[in-house]
């Protein structure tokens, strides 16, 4: 269950986070959606915690993640923007790495190590160095990583830019199957057909705000149009910065 | 726990990074080898002035004087001509063109018990040329002290009379004071090793894993900001640490080979020795570390971050000698850092840190400093600048 509360963040003169707030349910799939700088990022960072907002909080399975970062990180696992691999670990280094800041050790760590590079199909990749990997590789070490202690939560930002057609149906099963295990699910997407097609809930963000939270079916009804990308654009009132 | 696994990692990191090794390697062996150069080059000069060429003509008239003059190092050589160098077994020898000419007569008015005449030229306004009459002269005013007392003594008198006076010269300056002062940039050199050593794994495992967004990602892990600083800094110092300790071993090894004694020094850099100076050094490592992470991390860019550290690893250069150059003095100096630790490796080398006491408040000082320098770190990890590097 992730949650966020009348958020407000400036950074400078620019409103960042304007009065936003949304909640992820456990046993669905949520789609944050909106246009690049909409904010979906900065809502991602204060929710885990790094970066602070004015106003609001953030809250993970119900902790505080301003008063107790530290407690509630440890619910989630974090599938970030930009792929932060350490290049010169191996895949398996890297994952263990990320077991052993959540706290796992001896049996229990190689025990969670082998099933999550089983479950992702790396075993081939996962004794060599990160340096040279391909985008697919990445994505499958990075997702490896989020998922080896077995969080409640997941938070995945912009999880598919930059992936070929086989890497996105791998996550795409994956978060399918994280799913039906009753997990809670969040990903901040500017792609359309992906949201349409995963997400039991979106939430449309624009200049900060909430322009419309629904299922991609209410979402349409609600602006009477058929297509989802039209009733996107009609929602945040342009299609600016958005990718079909 | 925690700590176990961050250092573990930052650790694997550091040493597979080809930089980073070289880094404290570079630090590790440039130092002696560094020194060993400079001190050779400073005894061969050394051993040039101790021969002495002059022109010394007549010399049949004084044989004795030739004689005591030679023991002394100071032998004839005609003076080359204007535009020619002076040969010494084919070898190209400093010629001092200073000349003594005894006069024709100088032994029959010896003998005679008449004043003797000879005469010395030479060229004053050049540097060397009077530390080089004094040499010379000393040598014949010698002789003549001898020719009186001799003469004195055949005529039953005490030569005392002529010396009411009897000076008695103590040099204070040990052997081992005098190399000190050479020794005592080695002493400079082994703290610039110890910043040295640790400056590329000090921007890589901060401004470098931020900008390979690595860092970020660390951050949203349940850790605290201060265990990952820790872990950080602990690992930076570590290779300081093995680059001083490297250089103080590979200067025992290189300084059996420099011929110190001649230059009167005497030196003996043993394991007692070798011991204290990592001992002094050791807290040291933790301050360089924590400074240069401090900077790293402050930095907008890994380029940036390189430039400043440039510039920390000038402190322990810089800050001595502006003390030296201002000449300010204060009790409270030798308790700082790097302040601290260059007094009192100049103070073993001379052989005179008496007392480990100020050492240690030192020391503890430094590491106290290096501490609040983590707090610091730790703190501005939770401000987004320092995290997306804005």
């Amino acid at each position: 269950m992730l949650e966020v509360k009348n958020l407000v963040k400036h950074f400078g003169e620019i409103k960042a986070l304007d009065d936003l707030s949304f909640s992820a349910e456990d046993g669905q799939i949520t789609g944050i959606l909106g246009p690049n700088g909409a904010g979906k990022t900065t809502a991602l960072r204060v929710l885990y915690g790094l970066l602070e907002s004015e106003q609001g909080v953030g809250l993970i399975n119900n902790i505080d993640s301003k008063q107790d970062p530290q407690g509630a990180r440890k619910e989630i696992g974090i599938f970030p923007d930009k792929f932060g691999l350490y290049e010169r670990l191996t895949a398996r280094e890297q994952i263990a790495y990320f077991a052993e800041l959540h706290g796992l050790k001896g049996q229990e760590k190689e025990a969670a190590l082998d099933k999550v590079i089983e479950r992702l199909d790396i075993s081939d990749i996962a004794d060599r160095k990160c340096e040279g990997f391909s985008q697919g590789q990445r994505m499958k070490v990075i997702l490896a990583q989020a998922l080896v202690h077995e969080p409640q939560n997941l938070i995945l930002d912009e999880p598919t830019r930059g992936l070929d057609v086989m890497s996105t149906r791998i996550l795409r099963d994956v978060l399918k199957a994280l799913k039906a295990q009753g997990k809670c699910i969040l990903f901040s997407s500017h792609v359309m057909q992906e949201v349409a097609a995963l997400c039991d809930k979106v939430i449309v963000v624009a200049n900060g705000k909430i322009a419309a939270v629904g299922s991609p079916q209410e979402l349409c009804d609600l602006t009477g149009k058929t297509e989802f990308e039209e009733a996107f654009v009609t929602l945040i009132g342009s299609d600016e910065g958005i990718a079909a | 726990m925690m700590i176990k696994a961050l250092l573990k990692k930052e650790f694997i990191d550091a040493i597979r990074d080809k930089r980073s090794v070289f880094a404290a390697l570079l630090g590790a062996f440039f130092t002696p080898l560094f020194f060993a150069g400079m001190m050779i080059f400073t005894l061969e000069k050394s051993d040039d002035v101790e021969s002495l060429y002059i022109e010394i003509n007549n010399q049949e008239q004084a044989p004795h004087i030739v004689e005591l003059l030679a023991q002394d190092d100071i032998f004839h050589a005609d003076i080359p001509e204007q535009g020619k160098h002076f040969q010494l077994d084919g070898e190209k020898t400093e010629h001092s063109k200073i000349s003594l000419t005894f006069a024709s007569d100088f032994k029959e008015k010896l003998a005679a018990g008449e004043q003797a005449e000879l005469t010395i030229v030479s060229d004053n306004s050049k540097q060397e040329s009077r530390s080089q009459l004094r040499r010379i002269k000393g040598v014949i005013n010698n002789y003549q002290g001898q020719l009186v007392s001799m003469k004195l003594m055949a005529r039953g008198i005490s030569p005392v009379v002529m010396q009411p006076l009897k000076i008695v010269e103590n040099d204070t300056s040990s052997p081992t004071s005098k190399s000190a002062m050479i020794l005592g940039m080695l002493g400079v050199m082994i703290l610039v090793t110890l910043f040295v050593s640790s400056t590329n794994v000090a921007i890589d495992c901060s401004a470098g894993e931020r900008e390979r967004n690595s860092l970020e990602l660390l951050l949203m892990q349940p850790v605290s900001t201060f265990d990952v600083v820790v872990a950080k800094v602990v690992n930076a110092s570590a290779f300081s640490v093995i680059g001083a300790t490297l250089t103080i071993i590979l200067t025992s090894i290189v300084i059996p080979f420099i011929p110190l004694h001649k230059l009167g020094a005497a030196f003996n850099f043993d394991l007692a020795f070798a011991v204290s100076l990592w001992l002094i050094v050791l807290p040291l490592a933790f301050f360089a570390a924590a400074f240069q992470l401090t900077a790293a991390f402050h930095a907008k860019s890994f380029k940036e971050a390189q430039s400043y550290i440039q510039y920390t690893v000038m402190v322990p250069i810089i800050l001595p000698m502006m003390l030296e150059i201002s000449n300010y003095k204060h009790a409270a100096l030798s308790y700082l850092p790097v302040v601290g630790q260059q007094q009192a490796i100049s103070q073993l080398f001379r052989g005179e840190l008496e007392s480990f006491t100020p050492v240690l408040i030192g020391s503890l000082v430094t590491l106290l400093t290096a501490a609040a320098l983590v707090k610091f770190i730790a703190r501005s990890l939770k401000s987004e600048k320092v995290v997306l590097g804005l």
